[in-house]
């Protein structure tokens, strides 16, 4: 029977405590490629359908809780240069604080090309239904152009979900967690903007994902070697910044070689193939900004790499962790619960452990000092959004740990089996030791499901504030409005400014707006001068706040649109809100079906 | 089922088709045009004679759905009069509500009930009066059923094409009528009713709801329509004056009995009294799974006949400050269904009568005939009134029966009132004949129906009559003077100008309309059917064009879109300081892409030495060229001050359109052949020493 068990895979942690009892190496570290036998076809089956019912309610999600607008100056630069690109053939775009001159007179964005290129096809629907249509100007592009980041934070999710798969988690563990990723952290706010972050993390964690395969496939398969050096070059095509976390990366192949015990040569051989896309992608970069600016190094900062770095280290460390306007830990509170469940999954990956550590320390260490390290205007610590994927694997060991509660019928079997081994039945050894040892699994347990209950709410409450609300419009109230000495920077760090509770002010004010007679007067609102520094601050009185109170929802958009955009908006917002429920129940049961080589067979009934 | 029997059945259905056609064609223009007739129709005409989409939408802007003035525009291009086109629309639709009827009926109960239920329908006051006038009511109805029958189909089977099926027919009935609204509510409750197992498929049904509101979406298309103005058309719903709602339900429960005869009450009544009674007797009599097997489909087809009906009522009563008969039709004939079950179950009663008194004297049984005639005294005593009212109508509509309610009746609509067309046609035929030798303008009240689109419709094949709406109180001359669109245009080019009054049997309106026009002379005057019946009265206007316009034949275009079509310049001599003013006629060729500026200089030779200049957007930039459609003729006026210190001698009033943003001016064409310039030279003026 032992036998038989032993061929289903386990999480690694799981895996090397079996082995300790039975004697037996851990099927998790034995060999990478034994890390999780190649799964069934049925079970691959169920898993697609899985997968594809996950896409299917985080894009109705998404599309629901988009902004269908250009939501920041970065956004609108890089929505330029794709326009252009569809357009007119070329790069170069109007001037804009956000597009220098170039060497030939002309302007360009100063960012990486990745996400112009990646918003190309939604552009080029816009662009054309645009023009169908007679449109006098570009919003129906733009809102097309809008939607990218909703897609490729749908492909963030999904990867993460196919890697925990891969890691070994049960389907309802690895759902559960990344339902948490989508709507529990920063991944939802920033689904619904137009910065490159999001695509930057899909590309850094699908480069970890690809590595993964790499190792995990028999005589480490040169496709997936080339598929991590393509994705690895996106990154960089995005944000050139991301070189500075090649040393992570590398670090974590050492770890992927180290753990598989291969031959190092044969291994790093056969990942020699992702350095063609990768040197393809650097030299792109750099002729890209040779082209713009006339320097393979001007990425169109001016000065600003040599003399922008003024930020102490540990003062911009600690700002972007811990600030009331930017920090990571009240921004994505879930990064901080899934605190818990990181020793387990350090132990039972630590080449995943690793990177994802590196990651973080490596952008901590480069953004801390750079002067904008808040990169505002933006929600949350914007310099950090894509670390936030790495940093929740630590959700995968305390899903698991909660959803062992509802029906773990197997994996206790299998618990009490082995401890029966080393502990006869009967002894006074096995009675003592088996009751503190449940008492304590129990303890686990239970602090894992608060663990899990206060960072799944408190994820879901703080991001909704930012999905709701227009970070620009609580921005404009504190920038532009107070003035005497008030600006954005006191929003990051004087807890009365905090985005937080100023997006709580003004939910609570649109909401009351929203959910009134139409001809309600604006003015007449009881929230609109409730302002969460109204205390602290008295004199500081924003003279028009109204014009920052509305819902930032696109269907909920302008007031002069015309009316069949207005009614078919209302229709569609309907449609997919009530497309929420078949979508969240076919994702519920695909998830939750069985599937014999998980350990958490029937975890969730 | 024996070849005989077949036989039988396909040839009363056979001729209940023939007795269908017969009743709709015979005499179909016997009732004149309508008023609430002839608005469909001018809405249907600016859609066949189209300058852009927003003449496909003329019923959305008047309130209501546009679907049936679409299949209209479609019919009136038959080489047909166009009122007898429209007209067929409404028999061919009735045709299909017909098929629909048997169809229902006979999935629902019978073949028997499906052939007495489009008996009924063929029979019917209220279909019959409908199926031959040229309004929705008999689409809607067509419609409403086609719904009915593709939820049905989708009961049994849910699946994505009965789903796309259902939302296009609820689709086509919402751009009918806002009353189809109603069916959105009413579709879950007779799933409920019909297999409530399908409401497992909720999400399916959801999205034929979807596609029926992005059907619907196209009412609000209208590029005219003003950018964040409220939603328009919504449906009226009168929430809170149930006092309004009992007055209609009264009104309307009256004119059931007008139009659908006393026995059509008399059976529904009844076969729901014996339907309830059965149903209750065989249920206490009976295991519940006998219930089900044997009268279930039965008592779920009446309970969703009844909710389709009660639904559609509901929704005429909410959405309809003041319902017509018209509307009867989309409540009415989905219980048709049910009354031809009730009069197939009488019709088979009687038979067992005979044959009862037959084996009680020991006789022979009764023979096939005195079955059928005992069948035929039933069905005489059903249809009778409602063939009598029916030949009425067939052949003398002023003789019949009509609804007479206490607040409006259907004889006034219909006969003797304001919207009644009677005369129409030989006013109209002497207004053609004026037309012949000389353009006409003819005035008409600014209100639909009669007889503004009566006149519209009936002079629609006429090139060239310039119809405008004004007031009667309203004196056409001053009227006139204000210089306003296409009919000034005519009358100050020698058009021969008509007013055209309905008036009541008092004469109140001709008062007021002579005290306004006392030039007026009564060209005809033609009284409509009845004692105290409306007349037509068509009066000619005297009018003297201003001396000082000048119309421009060829008229110079300015770019392709805009043309300038005449001017006025009044006075010649000024002296300098004073200011010259002249107004200019543009005419709209097509709406133009871009919005120009309208520039008026006063040069001397050299264009470049102005002694005066006024720019400005058309009209005081109320009226900017993106919003002229093609046609329209925009009077715009200028005041333009010459310098103080201008020299006295001869100048030039130049005029022409530019871009504000590019400063390009359009250029210009006469005949087709560029004239060389910029601009145009309107013509000279002289300036005078002090």
């Amino acid at each position: 029977m032992l036998s038989e068990q032993r061929t289903t895979p386990l999480p690694t942690s799981l895996a090397n405590r079996h082995s300790r009892v039975s004697g037996n190496p851990p099927s998790g570290l034995r060999t990478p490629v034994q890390a999780r036998d190649r799964p069934s076809r049925s079970e691959r089956h169920a898993d697609h359908r899985c997968m594809w019912r996950l896409a299917v309610f985080l894009i109705v999600l998404y599309l629901l809780t988009a902004a269908g607008r250009l939501t920041s100056g970065d956004g609108a630069a890089m929505y330029r240069t794709a326009h252009q690109l569809v357009v007119a053939g070329q790069v170069a775009v109007p001037p804009a604080p956000e597009a220098p001159a170039g060497r030939d007179g002309r302007h360009y964005a100063k960012y990486g090309l990745g996400q112009s290129l990646v918003e190309l096809p939604l552009v080029l629907l816009g662009h054309t239904l645009a023009t169908l249509t007679n449109q006098p100007d570009d919003r129906l592009t733009q809102f097309w152009a809008s939607l990218t980041n909703t897609f490729v934070s749908v492909g963030i999710v999904l990867v993460w979900w196919r890697l925990a798969r891969d890691l070994g988690y049960a389907r309802p563990v690895a759902t559960a967690g990344a339902v948490t990723l989508a709507i529990a952290s920063l991944v939802w706010p920033y689904a619904r903007t137009d910065f490159s972050e999001p695509l930057l993390a899909l590309a850094l964690l699908s480069t970890a994902w690809c590595l993964y395969r790499w190792h995990c496939a028999p005589r480490h398969s040169w496709a997936w070697a080339l598929a991590a050096g393509a994705c690895g070059g996106l990154a960089f095509v995005t944000k050139p910044t991301a070189a500075i976390l090649c040393p992570a990366f590398a670090l974590y192949v050492a770890l992927l070689l180290r753990s598989g015990g291969r031959s190092w040569t044969i291994g790093l051989r056969s990942l020699a193939t992702s350095l063609g896309p990768l040197v393809i992608a650097g030299g792109f970069v750099l002729a890209f900004n040779y082209y713009r600016f006339g320097s393979v190094l001007d990425l169109g900062y001016g000065d600003e790499p040599t003399t922008g770095f003024t930020t102490p280290l540990l003062t911009g460390i600690a700002l972007l962790l811990a600030s009331s306007g930017k920090g990571l830990l009240w921004f994505c509170p879930a990064v901080v619960a899934g605190l818990w469940g990181w020793r387990t999954f350090a132990r039972a990956h630590p080449p995943q452990a690793a990177l994802a550590a590196l990651l973080l320390v490596s952008q901590l260490a480069f953004f801390g000092r750079w002067w904008a390290w808040h990169g505002d205007w933006s929600w949350g610590p914007r310099y950090l959004v894509a670390m936030v994927p790495f940093l929740m694997w630590g959700w995968l060991p305390l899903w698991h740990q909660v959803l062992r509660l509802f029906q773990a019928t197997e994996y206790t079997e299998r618990t009490e089996f082995e401890e029966e081994r080393a502990y006869p039945p009967g002894t006074p050894a096995h009675s003592v030791r088996s009751m503190v040892a449940d008492a304590k699994r129990k303890l686990r347990s239970y602090l894992a499901v608060l663990f899990v209950v206060v960072g799944v709410a408190t994820g879901i409450g703080v991001n909704a504030l930012g999905v709701l609300i227009d970070f620009g419009a609580y921005y404009s109230v504190v920038g532009y409005q107070l003035g005497q000495g008030v600006d954005v920077a006191d929003a990051r760090t004087e807890p009365a400014f905090s985005p937080l509770a100023g997006h709580w002010w003004l939910l609570r004010a649109a909401l009351y707006d929203a959910l009134g007679d139409d001809d309600r007067d604006p003015l007449a609102n009881p929230f609109l001068h409730a302002y969460p520094w109204a205390d602290a601050f008295p004199d500081r009185v924003p003279p028009h706040p109204e014009y920052a109170v509305k819902l930032d929802l696109w269907f909920a958009g302008p007031g002069d649109r015309p009316q069949w955009v207005e009614f078919v908006s209302a229709l569609v917002a309907w449609w997919l809100l009530v497309a929420l429920i078949p979508a969240g129940r076919a994702l519920w049961a695909a998830a939750r079906t069985a599937d014999p080589t998980d350990r958490l067979v029937r975890t969730v009934r | 089922m024996n070849t005989k029997m077949v036989w039988s059945w396909r040839s009363v259905a056979l001729g209940i088709v023939v007795l269908f056609l017969a009743t709709r064609l015979y005499n179909l223009t016997l009732l004149p045009l309508l008023g609430s007739e002839a608005t469909p129709l001018t809405w249907a005409l600016q859609a066949q004679q189209t300058r852009d989409w927003s003449d496909w939408l003329a019923a959305v802007r008047a309130a209501a759905q546009p679907l049936h003035s679409w299949l209209l525009a479609s019919v009136i291009s038959l080489p047909l009069d166009g009122v007898l086109a429209a007209r067929l629309l409404s028999v061919a639709s009735g045709a299909a509500a017909l098929a629909l009827v048997f169809a229902l009926t006979r999935r629902l109960f019978s073949r028997a009930a499906a052939l007495a239920a489009a008996l009924i329908y063929v029979c019917a006051p209220l279909t019959l009066l409908h199926d031959r006038l040229a309004l929705p009511a008999a689409l809607l109805a067509a419609l409403s059923l086609l719904v009915l029958w593709c939820l049905l189909a989708w009961c049994e089977q849910p699946d994505v094409w009965r789903s796309g099926a259902l939302g296009i027919a609820l689709g086509l009935a919402l751009l009918t009528s806002t009353q189809a609204l109603a069916l959105v509510f009413v579709v879950p409750g007779v799933v409920l009713v019909w297999r409530p197992a399908a409401l497992r498929h909720w999400w399916s049904l959801v999205n034929a709801f979807l596609l029926a509101g992005l059907l619907y979406s196209v009412v609000f298309t209208d590029p005219s329509a003003s950018a964040g103005a409220a939603l328009s058309p919504t449906p009226v719903v009168a929430v809170g004056v149930a006092t309004d709602w009992i007055v209609n339900a009264r009104a309307l429960t009256a004119a059931i009995w007008a139009y659908l005869t006393w026995p059509f009450v008399v059976l529904l009544g009844g076969t729901l009294v014996a339907v309830g009674a059965a149903e209750l007797r065989h249920r206490l009599a009976t295991e519940r799974s006998d219930v089900e097997t044997s009268k279930g489909s039965t008592w779920r087809g009446i309970g969703m006949c009844l909710l389709w009906s009660v639904g559609s009522a509901a929704g005429v009563l909410i959405s309809e400050p003041a319902p017509t008969a018209a509307e009867l039709v989309f409540v009415v004939t989905p219980s048709f269904p049910l009354v031809g079950w009730g009069l197939a179950r009488l019709i088979t009663a009687p038979q067992r009568l005979p044959a009862l008194v037959s084996a009680l004297a020991k006789r022979v049984p009764a023979s096939w005939h005195l079955q059928r005639a005992v069948t035929g005294i039933v069905l005489g005593v059903c249809v009778a009134p409602a063939v009598f009212w029916d030949w009425s109508l067939l052949t003398n509509p002023m003789s019949v029966a009509w609804y007479v309610g206490p607040e409006a009746s259907d004889r006034a609509r219909y006969v003797e009132g304001r919207q009644s067309g009677y005369g129409l046609r030989e006013i109209v035929e002497r207004l053609r004949v004026a037309a012949e030798q000389q353009q006409v303008v003819v005035f008409t009240e600014d209100t639909a129906g009669m007889p503004r689109d009566g006149v519209r419709v009936l002079l629609g094949d006429v090139p060239n009559p310039v119809l405008a709406p004004l007031p009667p109180g309203t004196p056409v001359a001053e009227w006139l003077v204000q210089r306003v669109g296409r009919a000034y245009r005519a009358a100050s080019t020698g058009a021969t100008l008509f007013y055209l009054l309905d008036d009541d049997h008092r004469g109140a309106g001709d008062r007021v309309f002579r005290r306004a026009n006392p030039g007026a002379r009564v060209v005809q005057r033609v009284v409509k059917p009845g004692n105290a019946s409306h007349r037509f009265i068509l009066y000619a206007l005297p009018w003297q064009p201003p001396g000082d316009d000048r119309w421009l034949a060829p008229a110079p275009r300015f770019g392709e879109r805009i043309a300038l079509a005449g001017y006025a310049l009044p006075a010649r001599s000024y002296r300098a300081g004073e200011v010259v003013q002249f107004t200019l006629f543009w005419e709209a060729l097509a709406t133009p892409a871009s919005s120009y500026t309208v520039f008026t200089h006063i040069v001397a030779d050299d264009p470049a030495q102005k002694i005066g200049q006024r720019d400005q957007l058309p009209v005081a930039g109320n009226k900017p060229t993106p919003t002229w459609r093609r046609g329209d003729l925009i009077t715009d006026s200028y005041a333009v001050p010459i310098g103080p210190n201008t020299r006295p001698g001869s100048y030039r009033v130049i005029v022409g359109l530019y871009r504000l943003e590019t400063l390009a001016r359009l250029p210009i064409t006469l005949g087709g052949e560029p004239v060389g310039a910029d601009y145009y030279e309107l013509g000279k003026i002289v300036v005078v020493a002090r």
